[in-house]
């Protein structure tokens, strides 16, 4: 079944208003929006606001809890949408014992001993994480290297060469064990917020984005295509261009910075996000060539929106290119 | 959207560099671009000026400029690390 986005914005708004009242309900486990269940079979051709109840009490039963308070009588609609409560019990996906519990490290955010596009990076001062932008090569020497944000790795107006970057970055708990590079220089002068930094050959930097194909090239990004990206925060999203050759205004450590070769990314449909904080850093790219398109820095919750730098401007404001 | 002719982007860098002249220095400013017509009103990109708030009247904003339309949107934008 389609759904289509109006039905969708109802859906949501009585989903809130559903929340709000009987997710408290310690009867309650989960409330979703989907097909109902009718006769033991999943009804594909209606859809519900879905009650899932530790336990299905007969009316008797109902009654007596909610007049001591411990449920609520679920109503028959909410919202324009019928109700349906299915009784289910969910638990933690966890393998293991208590007592060698290990908690799970989410795969962008911890340390990578295999480096690629995607995953989280600071530098050695700031308590935050962007993303690993991808791998790229020094025109002039060949030396391998990281490329991200400015405000991703250096970040500060005082910052010189050789500030160390870690991965995972010291939001995500990186300590200096963790060193993967040092800085090398940045784009800011040429109004780009980029920077690149050598690796400390400890670790390898695939040319792969966690989640995608691995990047084919550079291509200029144009109204309506297609891209995609791989970022810490947001993982694998998608997304269209939708303006080009912008110029921003952001404020970088306290001072306002002009910022040209600005591309605007939004949903390809409504409700989808783009991007959120931590992915600054990543790399959009054309979703049928997987070629590098633009580097992200900036975004907008509402409207969802996505700025990045044009790559081609990105790579020449460095002298690197992409290592394909 | 069907990308115009290299002629026409001539003239809108050349639109865009005077309404950057006008307008990126006013504090209310986040942004121009050349993109898709928020009105859906034009087939070609249109010059857009990006507010910090909804609803703000920019004094002396063209219609537009050397025939490209001019359309003020709300988008104020952060730096995305966390």
């Amino acid at each position: 079944m389609i759904i289509d986005k109006r039905t969708l914005a109802h859906a949501r708004l009585a989903l809130r208003e559903a929340a709000r009242n009987f997710l408290f309900d310690p009867n309650v486990h989960l409330i979703d929006f989907g097909y109902p269940i009718q006769k033991g079979h999943l009804n594909e051709s209606e859809l519900a606001i879905r009650f899932h109840v530790r336990e299905k009490l007969s009316n008797v039963a109902l009654e007596t809890a909610a007049e001591t308070g411990q449920t609520r009588p679920i109503p028959a609609a909410i919202g324009g949408f019928k109700t349906d409560v299915p009784q289910a019990k969910y638990g933690l996906h966890y393998t293991g014992s208590w007592g060698n519990f290990q908690p799970r490290v989410e795969p962008r955010a911890g340390r990578a001993e295999i480096m690629r596009g995607g995953i989280s990076i600071s530098n050695e001062y700031q308590y935050t994480y962007g993303t690993l932008g991808g791998l790229v090569i020094d025109r002039a020497t060949g030396a391998e290297m990281m490329l991200s944000n400015w405000h991703v790795l250096v970040g500060r107006w005082g910052a010189r060469p050789g500030q160390r970057i870690l991965q995972a970055g010291l939001g995500d708990g990186g300590t200096y064990k963790d060193v993967a590079a040092t800085l090398v220089r940045d784009a800011m002068s040429a109004n780009l917020d980029a920077a690149v930094a050598a690796l400390n050959g400890k670790r390898g930097l695939l040319n792969q984005q966690l989640g995608l194909k691995p990047v084919t090239g550079i291509a200029r990004a144009e109204l309506g295509m297609d891209v995609v990206k791989s970022g810490r925060k947001t993982g694998v999203t998608y997304g269209r261009v939708t303006a080009i050759e912008g110029i921003a205004k952001m404020n970088y450590d306290r001072i306002e910075r002009i910022i040209r070769h600005v591309i605007t990314i939004e949903p390809r449909r409504s409700f989808e996000e783009v991007s959120a904080g931590g992915d600054s850093g990543s790399w959009w790219l054309e979703t049928k060539s997987m070629a590098a398109v633009g580097l992200h820095f900036a975004g907008s919750n509402a409207p969802e929106r996505a700025l990045a730098n044009d790559m081609q401007s990105v790579l020449n404001a460095l002298n690197v290119a992409i290592a394909v | 959207m069907k990308s115009p002719k290299e002629k026409w982007w001539s003239r809108a860098r050349k639109a865009r560099a005077e309404l950057e002249a006008r307008f990126l220095h006013h504090p209310e400013v986040s942004m121009i671009d050349l993109g898709e017509d928020p009105q859906a009103a034009s087939a070609a990109p249109v010059l857009r000026l990006h507010v910090r708030h909804r609803g703000v009247a920019l004094a002396g904003v063209p219609k537009d400029l050397q025939g490209i339309p001019v359309r003020v949107i709300y988008g104020s934008y952060e730096l995305q690390n966390k």
